[in-house]
C-alpha cells in the first residue's frame, strides 16, 4: 500500500492483500484464542482460570502497548505518518 | 464523638480494610482508563460483587467510595491523551487536549495530578468539617433554591462565551430548549410522535458525545497526524515539572477546590457542570483572560481541582440527608441500604466509623491514585505520537457503544450523530458548544424545580424567598460582572493570522478597517443562522400547543433566543467581527487531503452502521473491521497497516472479552431489519 509513486499497480495490488491478510490472519488468530480462554472461566479450572485468562490478557495487552510504543517514535522520526498527498 | 472517630480510624490498621481500598485502586484504574467507560458505570458493575463478597459494610463501602473519588483523575487521561472528554471532563479536553497537540502532554497530566491530589484531600476534608453542622444549610434549598444556583450556573455562560456574547448566550439558550424535549406532565413537547422522544427526551451522554466529542475525534482522525508534534516532551522530567508547577499553585487549587466542595454540596447540582462552572469561576480570578479557550494549562487545573474536590461535597447530603449528591453517590446509598445502613441525619450518631472511613478514603485515594500516575504517565503520554487515525477508529465505536448503554436504545446513535452534525457545523461557524452543553443540562434543573416550587407554593411564594432572590440577585450581578471583564480581557482577537475554523474576512475587507462603511452582504454563516431563526420560530410556535406548565420554560426562551439570533443575523450581514470564542475550530480544514479523508472517513462510519443496522451484534463486528481497515485507508502506508491491525485486535479483545464476556452488554439491535420487517 505504499504511495509514493514509486510501486506499479502490480506491486500496490500485492502490498494491498499482503496488509488484508495480514490483518485477517491477526484477528482470527486472536479470536480463536479468546474461544480458547472463555470456557477457563467458571469453569472447573476455578479460580485457576481466572488467573490464566487474566495473566495471558495482560500479556497480550501490554504486548500490543509495547509495540506501539516502541513504533510510535519511529513513525514519528520516519515522517511516514504524513500523509503523502 | 471522639470516640467513634477514633474506632474509624481503627479501621487504617486493618488487612481488610487496605485490601478493599487496593482491590478498589486496581480494578479501577485499568478499566477508566478506556475512554466512555465513567465512573457510574464501573460501580453500577462491580456494587453486586461487593455487596455479595464482602461482608463488612465498612470495607465495602468504602471500595464504593474509593471508585467514586478516584475516577475522576483518571477520567482527565483519556481526554488530554486521546482527545475523548468524559462526562465530566470537558474543559479538562477543550485545554488540556491543546496542550497535547503542543507536546505537552506529560508536563500537563502532571500537574492534572498535584492538583487532583490537592482537590480530593481539600475535600475530604471539608467534607469532615462540614457534616456535623450543615444539615439545616442544604435543607434550606428548596426547589426554587435549586434552581437560582442553575441560573448561577447560566450566568457563567458568560465567562465562557469569550468575544461571542450573544452567539454564546444564544447557544445556552439553544441548549436549554433542547433539553424541553420530551415529557413533562400531560404534554409531550417537540417528540414528533416518535417513540424514543415521547418518554425521556434527548439522553444527557449521546447529546455531549454527538456535539463535543465526535466531532473532536473525527476531526483529529482527519488530520492523519499523531496528537503530539515531532518534539513533544514525553519525560519524567516533564511530569515532575508539571507536578511541582501544580503544587506551586496551591492557592489557586484550595480555592478551586472549596468551590467545587460547595457546588457538590448542592443536591441536582450534577458533576456535568461542576468543571464547567469552576472554570469560568477561575477565569474570573484571572488577569489574562486572553490565554483561555487555546490550551491553558491553568483552565484545566480550575476544572481538576474542583473536580476532585466536588466528591467530598457531593458526600455531604449523601451521607448527612441520605440524598444522593451526584449519580455515582446515588450507588453508594444503593449499597448502604443493602448493607442494612440507613444514610441520613442520624449516621453521625450510628455510623461514625463508617462516615470517617469514606472521608479517610476519598483523600487516600486520591494521593494513592497521584503516585501510581507518576508511574504510569510517562508511558501513556506516548500515546499522543500514535497517528490518530489509529485511535479514532478504535474510540468511535467504543463512543457508540457508551451512548447506547446509556438508554439500550438505537436512537442513541442517530442522537449521537446528530448532534455530531451540529457540532461540526458549530464548529464551522464559530458558534461556542460550551454553552449550549451548559443550557442542556441545566435547563432541566431549571424547569422543573421552578414548576414544582410553584405547585408548592405558588409563583408569589416562589419568587419571594429570601434565599432564591439572594441567589438571583448573585446570579445577575455575577452575569452582568463576567459581561464586563470578558468583553475587556478576550474583545475580537487582533491578529491577523486567520484561526483553523476561523472564517476569513470577505475579500477586498479588512478585518479592522478603522472606517466601516455598514453595507448588507450575504455570507455563509447566515445559513447557520438563518436555521437557527426557523428552529427558535417553529419551537415558539408549537409551544403554544402546550399546557400552561408545558409552555412557559420554552416559549421564555423561544423569544430570547429569536431576538439573539435575529440581531446575529443582522451583525453578520453587516460584516460585524465575532471575537475570540472558547471552543476549538476545525483543525484539519484547509490540510492536504483533509476532503478524501472525510469521505474515507464516511464511508467507514456509513460501513459500521450498515452492519449495526444489518446484522445481530453488528456494532461489535463493524468495529473490528472499521479499526483495521480505517487506519489502513486514512494512512495508505506501513504504518496505517500496522496501526490498524493492532486496533482491530485491540477492538476485537475489548468487545469479545470485556464488553460480551465480563460486562454481558447488550448490542444494539439490527435497526434497519426491524424497520424492514
Amino acid at each position: 500500500m505504499q504511495n509514493g509513486g514509486n510501486g506499479t499497480r502490480g506491486r500496490a495490488v500485492w502490498n494491498t492483500v499482503g496488509a488484508l491478510g495480514a490483518a485477517a490472519v491477526a484477528l482470527v488468530g486472536v479470536y480463536f484464542l479468546i474461544e480458547v480462554l472463555k470456557p477457563l472461566v467458571g469453569g472447573e479450572m476455578g479460580s485457576v482460570g481466572y488467573a490464566i485468562v487474566g495473566i495471558t490478557l495482560v500479556v497480550v495487552y501490554v504486548g500490543l502497548f509495547l509495540l506501539l510504543r516502541w513504533l510510535a517514535p519511529r513513525w514519528v522520526a520516519s515522517g511516514e505518518n504524513r500523509f503523502p498527498g | 464523638m471522639l470516640a467513634d472517630f477514633a474506632e474509624g480510624l481503627s479501621y487504617l490498621g486493618t488487612a481488610g480494610y487496605w485490601t478493599g481500598f487496593l482491590v478498589a485502586v486496581f480494578i479501577t484504574v485499568p478499566i477508566a482508563l478506556i475512554p466512555g467507560i465513567s465512573a457510574t458505570l464501573v460501580m453500577a458493575i462491580m456494587i453486586p460483587f461487593i455487596v455479595i463478597s464482602v461482608s463488612d459494610p465498612v470495607v465495602g463501602l468504602v471500595m464504593l467510595a474509593t471508585l467514586t473519588g478516584i475516577d475522576n483523575t483518571l477520567d482527565s487521561i483519556p481526554s488530554i491523551l486521546l482527545g475523548m472528554p468524559g462526562g465530566a471532563t470537558q474543559v479538562t479536553f477543550l485545554e488540556g487536549n491543546q496542550l497535547a497537540q503542543r507536546g505537552q502532554a506529560a508536563h500537563t497530566l502532571g500537574a492534572v495530578y498535584a492538583v487532583s491530589a490537592i482537590g480530593g484531600v481539600v475535600g475530604a476534608f471539608a467534607l469532615a468539617i462540614i457534616i456535623p453542622v450543615i444539615a439545616p444549610f442544604v435543607l434550606a434549598f428548596g426547589f426554587a433554591e435549586i434552581a437560582a444556583m442553575a441560573m448561577f450556573g447560566v450566568a457563567m455562560v458568560a465567562a465562557l462565551s469569550g468575544g461571542a456574547m450573544i452567539k454564546g448566550i444564544a447557544a445556552a439558550i439553544f441548549g436549554m430548549l433542547l433539553s424541553t424535549v420530551g415529557p413533562l406532565g400531560l404534554d409531550f413537547r417537540y417528540s414528533f410522535n416518535q417513540e424514543w422522544l415521547l418518554w425521556t427526551g434527548l439522553p444527557l451522554i449521546a447529546t455531549t458525545i454527538g456535539v463535543f466529542a465526535l466531532p473532536e475525534i473525527i476531526d483529529l482522525t482527519m488530520t492523519r497526524k499523531p496528537l503530539a508534534p515531532k518534539d513533544a516532551r514525553i519525560s519524567y522530567n516533564e511530569i515532575f515539572s508539571g507536578a511541582r508547577y501544580g503544587f506551586s499553585r496551591w492557592p489557586m487549587a484550595i480555592r478551586q477546590s472549596l468551590f467545587g466542595v460547595f457546588l457538590g454540596a448542592v443536591p441536582g447540582i450534577g458533576s456535568g457542570v461542576v468543571d464547567w462552572m469552576s472554570y469560568a469561576f477561575g477565569i474570573f480570578w484571572t488577569k489574562d483572560k486572553t490565554q483561555f479557550g487555546k490550551g491553558s494549562l491553568d483552565g484545566v487545573l480550575f476544572a481538576e481541582s474542583a473536580q476532585n474536590s466536588k466528591e467530598g461535597g457531593q458526600a455531604v447530603p449523601t451521607l448527612a440527608l441520605g440524598i444522593p449528591g451526584g449519580r455515582a453517590w446515588a450507588f453508594v446509598i444503593v449499597a448502604m441500604l443493602a448493607y442494612g445502613i440507613a444514610p441520613g441525619p442520624r449516621m453521625l450518631e450510628d455510623h461514625a466509623d463508617i462516615t470517617i472511613m469514606i472521608i479517610v478514603s476519598l483523600g487516600l485515594g486520591n494521593l494513592m491514585v497521584t503516585v501510581l500516575g507518576f508511574g504510569f504517565t510517562r508511558q501513556m503520554a506516548r500515546l499522543t505520537l500514535i497517528p490518530y487515525p489509529v485511535l479514532g477508529f478504535l474510540i468511535i465505536p467504543i463512543s457508540l457503544l457508551a451512548a447506547f448503554q446509556d438508554t439500550r436504545d438505537v436512537s442513541a446513535i442517530a442522537i449521537v450523530l446528530g448532534g455530531a452534525v451540529l457540532g461540526m457545523l458549530m464548529k464551522r461557524y464559530r458558534w461556542p458548544r460550551p454553552p449550549l452543553l451548559i443550557g442542556f443540562i441545566l435547563g432541566p434543573i431549571i424547569e422543573t424545580n421552578i414548576t414544582d416550587s410553584v405547585a408548592r407554593y405558588d409563583w408569589v411564594g416562589t419568587f419571594t424567598r429570601p434565599l432564591f432572590i439572594v441567589l438571583v440577585v448573585l446570579a445577575i450581578a455575577m452575569g452582568a460582572l463576567f459581561t464586563k471583564f470578558m468583553s475587556g480581557g478576550m474583545g475580537s482577537s487582533e491578529d491577523d493570522e486567520v484561526a483553523p475554523g476561523k472564517l476569513a474576512p470577505p475579500a477586498g475587507e479588512a478585518p479592522d478597517a478603522p472606517a466601516r462603511r455598514w453595507r448588507w452582504r450575504w455570507r455563509e454563516e447566515h445559513i447557520f443562522t438563518l436555521v437557527a431563526i426557523c428552529v427558535l420560530g417553529y419551537a415558539i410556535w408549537e409551544a403554544t400547543t402546550f399546557s400552561f406548565f408545558g409552555k412557559w420554560f420554552p416559549m421564555s426562551l423561544g423569544i430570547i433566543g429569536l431576538g439573539l439570533c435575529a440581531v446575529q443575523f443582522v451583525r453578520e450581514g453587516l460584516g460585524v467581527e465575532t471575537g475570540e470564542i472558547m471552543d476549538i475550530g476545525i483543525r484539519s480544514r484547509g490540510m492536504e487531503g483533509a476532503r478524501s479523508a472525510g469521505l474515507i472517513f464516511l464511508i467507514m462510519l456509513l460501513s459500521m452502521l450498515l452492519m449495526t443496522g444489518l446484522m445481530e451484534e453488528g456494532l461489535k463486528w463493524g468495529a473490528i473491521v472499521i479499526a483495521t481497515l480505517g487506519p489502513m485507508l486514512m494512512m495508505q502506508n506501513k504504518t496505517g497497516v500496522i496501526g490498524g491491525i493492532v486496533a482491530g485486535v485491540t477492538i476485537l479483545i475489548l468487545n469479545l472479552l470485556f464488553f460480551d464476556f465480563a460486562l454481558a452488554v447488550i448490542w444494539p439491535t439490527p435497526f434497519i431489519l426491524d424497520w424492514l420487517s
